[in-house]
């Protein structure tokens, strides 16, 4: 381990205090600041008096800890407000930041990549299809590869190609998937029902995600408009008012309940 | 985290060995031989291995030497004897480390010893299940002890919930779980408060506390406690009617795959945390302490899971839960889910009959007809004799009762009222069916039946709840059927068993009515005075009466009598039908005693003071007709005019065909004769078509296509009537080119036809089912069925064919299309080769006199052709009497005429007659009107054929 005092041009994280690194001999290394060289990860520790800095080969670390950068909180934050235009470049450059760590746990890469695509796809933006795609190919991580799908899913049911769809949602059921996925496959069904002109059905599909995956927060909003207006379509306009209104109540913020206050008032 | 008591002592002793060491002097006193220093040294030896008896052994002696006198410096008694108390307690010998804690906390300990003391001494009072007298210990202990605080707090409310002081356990568990320290000790503290919270019935609290949990699963042990918890919760909610806040608990309950999974992970590792606290030694009280919880929950766990692993209606336990509480909060679509996976999923539960009842119900209340056929159906098949039947039946019934599917109503009702038969728990249920079914049959038309089914439930039910609807509703019934004498008897009886019943009133009217229809006037006109004088002025009905009296008057010849009587009651209420009844009786009337002019002042009263009537309409016809009559042209016209142009821009309103069909009649009138005996000419087609704008389109009349049409309809009918078919035509093509969307629907009907004559088969198809669908209850709506017959029918889809005819009577009524319905199922039926049906159809037509003519024709036509196909000479020998009848009687009709000539001369031909089918085919040919017709040529070749011409 070399101790060196270098004056840097490269990249660097935002100086974030609370960071730590495991490494694979299993010695964790707190940091103040870091920064990427190449293939190396220069840290800044204090020791006495004096910052010190070390480097370790990315190679060696097993895992990273860091707090959730401010950047991708806002990128995701403005994904649920459907503020997309503002998503996008926050998610790319977080991305960008934490991509040569892409491949190590704790990483935040992932995440931001995953907000990157769930924005593009919401924006129905042009290269949207290729993004997912891209992240399909990430192998190594089945938890990226199953949310690719999903979003894979939802390119499929804007385009109207409801048989693909519902061949990815045939074959992601049979996995035994979670509650957060079995939640956004049956909304996603219930999507096909209603571009079918089925709303009964799609009413049933949309509402198992409440009954039995009550747990999954993340996809409520969604579900919960789309059941309105499902039972808007069916004639329910009761219920339809209903469900608006519970998503206007319990999620004011989201970008489901700005539309569920113009639909409510039509 | 634990400082631990033991190494406090250890560390006493380790650091007095090393400062004796170091000083080189002990102040040893020996007794029995052993120094006090060494037996502290063996104490401490034998407390690192666990070997409490001998730590016992020592430690009493060495307290016993010190008491007596000996002393070892850098000791404190106090603490000596602490660690004998602990010793102690680590073998159970509760009550002996209690004598001792009481004993060094009755003199001066320090602070740090009398603190350990307490602790111990109160776990020592719980474990002799003293929990009352723990209770003061641990909580003096909880506020002087930061150390201690939490351990306290947690023995003080286990303490008090044993003895039963539940707010005080309450209130501890609630100050320990302010902590931060959350572990799997912390996690079972709360679950036990959630737990007390239920049983203090504080659920909105409990509640907050288990959603609280399930955001900490991690530290949690007891998953299986947390989902039982949960389930209790939820019942505990749902008995109190809070279905919302028990949805959220049942929610949160996991199925029971996922509780033994979960659970089996977390037993693993708590038994393995207990393996590893059981390998420390030496052990102070704290981790025995610990030790012990954990093994206390552990076996609390493993008591649990079985409980769960031998529950296997815990899943459908919970579903149904869920799906009562939904259906209680009216979220039916959801509780319709959770019944239907019950049902899919849980075939062995045993009271699947729940569920589908629940189901029945919901697709009941929702309207859902489909559904509610088929879950029923579902119910029927698994659970045929269920109690549950009746009711779900009857539910199913209510559903079905405001839609037109009398048939499902009907197979309901059927279902209910046998089922209700059979069980007495459903007597009541019964009745409510047999007098829906009634009431069905009764709405249906189907009065042979609703008199049975109400002659059933009186034999039935003599006291029966509706015994008073029942007995009514059998003499209307029987009213309806014509049967008079039975009506009269069971009007009679109604009024005998219900002198003062709700339908007392109808009764007597219908009985002075019983007497009109029965020619006795004197009795019915006394009768009808009867009532009049008995019941208000007011009384709905007294416009009834006086029609009924206008009846019974004008059948005794009393006209002037029966104008005056009509007169009164168009001063009352009156239904529509009715006042159009009044309206119409009292223009016959006047028009008989040639009082024309008061009837068109009737009339235009009418349409003065009710102008917004539907009826005005028909004021505007009679004043109209009768001015016109009058020779009072204009006059008729502006009134026609001025009622009329209210409504012409609103295709809505279908009366107004009616009324401009009269004013073409007027304006198609020829001139009347100049003084010099000639008649002038009549108006030009520009100039009828300027003088019919004028009329219809007034000032008031905000023009628009509709408005349009209906000056083109009128111009075309006028045409029409002055024989001038070619402007009529050219109109009527002008007419086609409007958005359907202008036009009224008896204009879209005629037009239709129109095209549809004219070989446009794809626009008049446009137009017919444009017709059925925006205005499907017009009177007019025959014209779109029968013309999407007849279109059918060319494209030879018969089936699709005899439906649209089959609509246009059983759904439109046929007004004005009867006889061209009938005449085509007849025709879609032979094509389908249904011949018994066709021919009752043909004879029907044939028979109707106000249809002879071509229809008789044509009917004549197809039964001969249902004869030829049964084939055999009797068959054979009808079918020529039918095409002979044909050709002889209705000579008019050519192209039916030339069909028969060559049918006839067939089928004589398959009776062996040949020379008879020569002459026939010869007859044909002498007919001169028949030479366009292709069967000219058929006849001339065959003839020349079959007897050439030398």
């Amino acid at each position: 381990m070399l101790l060196r005092i270098i004056i840097l041009s490269v990249m660097c994280f935002s100086s974030v205090f609370g960071q730590s690194y495991l490494f694979k001999d299993g010695r964790v290394v707190k940091a103040e600041g870091t920064k990427i060289q190449g293939n190396d990860l220069i840290v800044t520790t204090k020791s006495g008096e004096s910052n010190v800095e070390m480097t370790f080969p990315l190679a060696n670390i097993v895992q990273m800890d860091w707090p959730e950068p401010e950047n991708l909180i806002a990128a995701r934050d403005a994904v649920k407000e459907g503020n997309y235009n503002l998503a996008i470049p926050k998610a790319t450059a977080i991305m960008k930041e934490f991509e040569p760590t892409k491949k190590i746990k704790g990483s935040w890469w992932e995440v931001a990549a995953l907000t990157h695509c769930q924005a593009m796809v919401a924006q129905e933006h042009t290269k949207a299809a290729e993004h997912v795609k891209a992240l399909m190919k990430e192998q190594d991580n089945p938890n990226l590869v199953t949310q690719a799908k999903l979003l894979q899913i939802e390119l499929e049911l804007k385009a109207k190609r409801f048989k693909e769809a519902q061949t990815i949602i045939t074959e992601m059921e049979k996995k035994n998937p979670s509650d957060e996925i079995m939640a956004f496959l049956y909304n996603f069904k219930g999507d096909i029902a209603f571009s079918e002109g089925r709303f009964d059905d799609a009413i049933e599909s949309y509402l198992h995600v409440p009954i039995f995956y009550g747990t999954v927060e993340v996809a409520m909003p969604r579900t919960l408009l789309a059941v309105a207006r499902a039972y808007k379509k069916f004639g329910d306009l009761q219920r339809a008012f209903r469900s608006y209104a519970e998503v206007i109540d319990k999620y004011p913020k989201s970008a489901e309940a700005q539309i569920a206050k113009q639909e409510k008032s039509l | 985290m634990f400082k631990k008591l033991s190494p406090l002592v250890s560390l006493y002793v380790a650091v007095f060995a090393c400062f004796l060491a170091s000083m080189g002097c002990l102040h040893a006193q020996k007794r029995g031989g052993i120094p006090l220093q060494q037996m502290l040294q063996e104490a401490d030896a034998a407390l690192k291995g666990g070997d409490y008896a001998t730590v016992i052994a020592m430690m009493t002696d060495v307290v016993a030497r010190i008491s007596g006198g000996e002393s070892v410096a850098g000791t404190n008694i106090d603490d000596l004897r602490l660690m004998l108390a602990n010793a102690y307690f680590q073998t159970q010998n509760n009550a002996k480390a209690e004598e001792i804690l009481k004993a060094i906390l009755a003199g001066s300990p320090s602070a740090k010893t009398a603190e350990e003391a307490r602790y111990l001494l109160g776990l020592g009072l719980a474990r002799q299940e003293k929990f009352v007298d723990a209770i003061p210990i641990f909580d003096d202990l909880s506020q002087s002890s930061i150390r201690y605080r939490d351990k306290a707090l947690r023995y003080k409310a286990m303490c008090a919930h044993r003895a039963n002081q539940l707010p005080v356990a309450i209130d501890a568990y609630s100050k320990l779980l302010r902590s931060n320290n959350r572990d799997g000790d912390w996690a079972d503290a709360a679950l036990t408060l959630i737990s007390l919270h239920i049983e203090n019935k504080n659920l909105e609290t409990a509640s907050e506390g288990l959603e609280f949990l399930r955001k900490n699963l991690d530290i949690l042990d007891n998953y299986v406690g947390l989902n039982i918890l949960s389930l209790q919760l939820g019942n505990a909610l749902f008995e109190q009617k809070k279905y919302e806040l028990a949805l959220t608990a049942f929610r949160t309950v996991s199925l029971r795959e996922k509780v033994l999974s979960e659970q089996e992970t977390r037993t693993k590792r708590l038994t393995e945390i207990i393996a590893k606290q059981e390998s420390i030694k030496p052990r102070n009280s704290e981790i025995a302490d610990m030790i012990q919880n954990a093994k206390t929950r552990l076996e609390q766990i493993k008591e649990r899971t079985k409980t769960i692993e031998e529950m296997k209606v815990y899943d459908t336990y919970l579903y149904y839960s869920m799906a009562v509480s939904y259906q209680e909060l009216s979220h039916l679509w959801e509780a319709i889910i959770l019944y239907t996976r019950i049902l899919d999923r849980y075939p062995t539960w045993a009271e699947r009959e729940k569920a589908h009842f629940g189901l029945v119900k919901c697709y009941s209340t929702l309207g859902r007809i489909s559904k509610v056929k088929t879950s029923v159906d579902a119910f029927l098949a698994e659970f045929p004799n269920s109690d549950l039947v009746g009711q779900a039946v009857f539910l199913a019934a209510l559903a079905v009762a405001p839609t037109n599917d009398t048939a499902t109503l009907n197979e309901f009702l059927k279902i209910g009222v046998s089922v209700g038969a059979s069980s007495p728990k459903n007597k009541e249920l019964r009745q409510q069916m047999l007098m829906m079914q009634a009431n069905a049959f009764f709405t249906g038309q189907k009065y042979e039946s609703a008199r049975d089914v109400t002659a059933s439930y009186i034999t039935d039910f003599p006291d029966g709840l509706f015994l008073e609807d029942a007995s009514y509703m059998n003499a209307m019934a029987e009213l309806v059927l014509g049967n008079t004498d039975k009506v009269i008897v069971a009007l009679n009886a109604y009024n005998t068993k219900f002198p003062e019943g709700r339908f007392r009133a109808d009764a007597d009217l219908r009985l002075a009515m019983m007497d009109f229809v029965r020619q006795q006037y004197e009795p019915g006109l006394k009768r009808v005075n009867e009532w009049l004088e008995k019941h208000t002025a007011n009384h709905t009905q007294a416009g009834e009466a006086y029609s009924l009296s206008g009846d019974i008057y004008a059948g005794m010849g009393e006209i002037n009598d029966a104008i005056e009587s009509y007169k009164k009651a168009l001063e009352k209420t009156l239904s529509d039908e009715q006042l159009g009844y009044v309206l119409d009786e009292i223009t016959k009337h006047y028009q008989s005693l040639r009082r024309d002019d008061e009837a068109a002042i009737m009339w235009e009263k009418f349409a003065n003071d009710k102008p917004d009537h539907p009826f005005v309409i028909n004021a505007a016809y009679w004043i109209g007709r009768i001015r016109t009559r009058e020779g009072k042209i204009d006059q008729a016209l502006e009134k026609m005019s001025n009622i009329v142009s209210r409504f012409i821009s609103d295709p809505s309103h279908e009366q107004v065909e009616r009324l401009l069909l009269q004013m073409a009649q007027v304006l198609a009138r020829p001139p009347k004769l100049g003084p010099d005996r000639k008649r002038p000419p009549g108006l030009s087609d520009d100039e009828m078509m300027e003088k019919i704008k004028k009329i219809l389109i007034t000032a008031n009349v905000e023009p628009n296509d509709t408005s349009e049409v209906r000056v083109l309809f009128t111009a075309a009918e006028t045409a029409s009537l002055r024989k001038k078919i070619q402007v009529r035509d050219d109109i009527f093509k002008k007419i086609g080119q409007k958005p359907f969307i202008a036009h009224p629907p008896g204009i879209l009907g005629r037009i239709g036809d129109y095209i549809l004559e004219q070989g446009n088969l794809v626009k008049a198809k446009e137009m017919y089912q444009y017709l059925v669908t925006r205005y499907p209850k017009s009177i007019f709506a025959d014209f779109g069925y029968v013309g999407l017959g007849e279109i059918a029918y060319r494209e030879k889809d018969f089936k699709m064919a005899h439906t649209q005819f089959s609509y246009a009577i059983d759904i439109a009524g046929a007004r004005f299309k009867l006889k061209e319905a009938t005449i085509g199922r007849a025709k879609s039926l032979f094509e389908l080769n249904q011949m018994v049906e066709a021919k009752e159809l043909f004879e029907q037509v044939a028979s109707n006199r106000s249809w002879r003519g071509e229809p008789t024709a044509l009917s004549l036509y197809y039964l001969g052709e249902i004869s030829a196909k049964k084939g055999g000479a009797e068959n054979l020998a009808q079918a020529q009497a039918h095409f002979q009848r044909v050709y002889i009687s209705y000579k008019k009709f050519g192209p039916w005429v030339a069909k028969s000539y060559i049918r006839s001369a067939e089928v004589l031909l398959e009776l062996g007659k040949k020379q008879d089918a020569v002459n026939t085919y010869r007859e044909l040919l002498r007919q001169d009107h028949l030479a366009k017709f292709p069967e000219n040529a058929i006849a001339r070749e065959r003839a020349n054929t079959l007897d050439p011409i030398p």
